[in-house]
């Protein structure tokens, strides 16, 4: 059909173009809103793809999640710097050296990659037909789950060791204690209260989907996590020291085996707004 | 016959939505400062995406799939009306001023 | 099933290509978060059309989601990325 090829090369023009400014831009903010509107075009590509599972988890981080933490990044490094565009000076000379070998190297490695693509041999295994005989002992009837969930279950599982570890290394590397957001506008506050409710009943919707259509555990706790960093911008998340963690401290610290894992944690006290 | 006077509402709709969906755009390009660009920007969200989503549920397959439909408006009407305030607001605080047609631009 | 969604969502393409030119050019930050947010919601109608013009029906789960979280995005930048940072907030 002529229009949905007409419509795949804007698409595809419109990447292009956005990824360049995202990565060409003069300074933070305009970089990481073209990031935004790269992902949501992202967004549009995977659709087109026919790939709705990860169109699914694009939608969730890249166009809705990642945008708000780079955001927040930019604004709290702003806040304690007073801007950070100083001390780029050094940092562009160095860097203009490389832009154009780079520049005259990249469209090669491109080619290099179209023509490895075009001409890859068939595979020895044919993947999809496996996953096909064998969905019916994997619980489920969606392909893409039954290959995260269950007959690749392990590297899901280790996925979720490396977000430990990375949680477990952002606690570590913390100056002092998390302190709570700020609390925000109080329309903020309503819309994130009105909002957060149908978001978790969204992800509980996508967990439940993902057995026998486009869905999952990925998408629905990107999901989750929109709707905590919400909760989180209008303040309303209590910080790690409210009442989860020091709870959680408590029932550590009875046990003298665990009392050094817990050496930073107060007496329960009720969660604050703000500090 | 109500299937042709479905599928008659639903491009009539649909060609609403479309039509605000391009109001929206044209004012955000051509609406002089951020608090027009605001306003121009939830028309689209609201009406646009309401139209949108009411010509389609008109050819949905079920109830639940037009439900479903139906539950994207008002969610994303709330998330646009609280942005736009928000953006409004800070805006606001940050000392822009709204544009006066007495001012030679 | 009227003949309409490919070439509305053609054009709610070219709407969107349009609004790159405010992303790119538009003055102040805000004026750029609006084109992000002008791209979510018309993204999320070109995810409805292509749902009902013979894509995979589950591209409707996909726009709810992006009509959920498309303007927290939005809501991060007032709140926290515009101006002088939290000190004014």
């Amino acid at each position: 059909m002529s229009l949905a090829l007409v419509f795949d090369l804007l698409l595809a023009i419109a990447l292009l173009w956005s990824a360049w400014r995202a990565l060409a831009a003069p300074e933070a903010t305009r970089a990481v809103v073209m990031f935004i509107v790269f992902g949501l075009l992202l967004t549009l590509a995977w659709a087109r793809l026919d790939a709705p599972d990860i169109a699914l988890a694009e939608a969730a981080i890249g166009a809705g999640l990642t945008g708000a933490l780079l955001l927040d990044a930019l604004g709290a490094g702003r806040g304690e710097r007073g801007g950070g565009e100083r001390g780029r000076g050094e940092k562009d000379r160095a860097a203009a050296r490389w832009r154009r070998p780079v520049l005259a190297l990249s469209p090669l490695l491109a080619a290099v990659l179209v023509v490895a693509l075009l001409k890859a041999p068939a595979p020895a295994v044919d993947l999809p037909a496996a996953v096909a005989r064998n969905m019916a002992q994997s619980g489920v009837a969606h392909p893409v789950t039954a290959v995260l969930l269950n007959f690749r279950g392990y590297d899901t599982l280790l996925e979720v060791a490396v977000l430990l570890a990375a949680l477990f290394g952002l606690l570590a590397l913390a100056p002092g204690r998390p302190r709570a957001g700020a609390p925000g506008d109080p329309l903020l506050g309503t819309w994130a209260r009105l909002a957060a409710a149908p978001m978790i009943v969204v992800a509980g919707y996508l967990l439940w989907a993902g057995a026998h259509q486009p869905g999952g555990a990925f998408q629905a706790a990107a999901v989750l996590a929109a709707a905590a960093v919400l909760l989180h911008l209008a303040g309303l998340l209590p910080a790690c020291c409210g009442w989860g963690w020091p709870a959680a401290c408590w029932c550590f610290s009875r046990w003298p085996c665990c009392r050094w894992a817990t050496p930073r944690c107060s007496p329960i006290r009720p969660p604050g707004r703000g500090r | 016959m109500p299937e042709g006077l479905a599928t008659l509402a639903s491009a009539v709709l649909l060609l609403a939505g479309a039509g605000f969906y391009f109001a929206g755009t044209v004012g955000l390009l051509r609406f002089p400062d951020v608090y027009t660009r605001l306003h121009a920007l939830t028309k689209a969200d609201n009406l646009g995406l309401g139209c949108l989503v009411l010509g389609l549920a008109l050819q949905a397959d079920s109830l639940a799939a037009a439900l479903k439909l139906i539950l994207i408006w008002p969610l994303a009407m709330a998330a646009s009306a609280s942005v736009g305030y928000l953006i409004a607001r800070r805006a606001r605080a940050l000392g822009i001023v709204p544009w006066r047609r007495t001012e030679d631009r | 099933m009227t003949g309409l969604e490919w070439p509305l969502a053609l054009f709610l393409l070219l709407n969107l290509l349009a609004a790159l030119a405010r992303a790119a050019r538009g003055p102040t930050p805000a004026d750029r978060m609006l084109a992000a947010l002008l791209f979510g919601s018309t993204g999320v109608g070109i995810l409805l059309l292509l749902a009902y013009a013979g894509g995979h029906p589950a591209l409707v789960d996909v726009a709810l989601v992006l009509a959920l979280l498309a303007a927290i995005s939005g809501a991060a930048f007032a709140g926290r990325a515009w101006g002088r940072g939290r000190d004014d907030a």
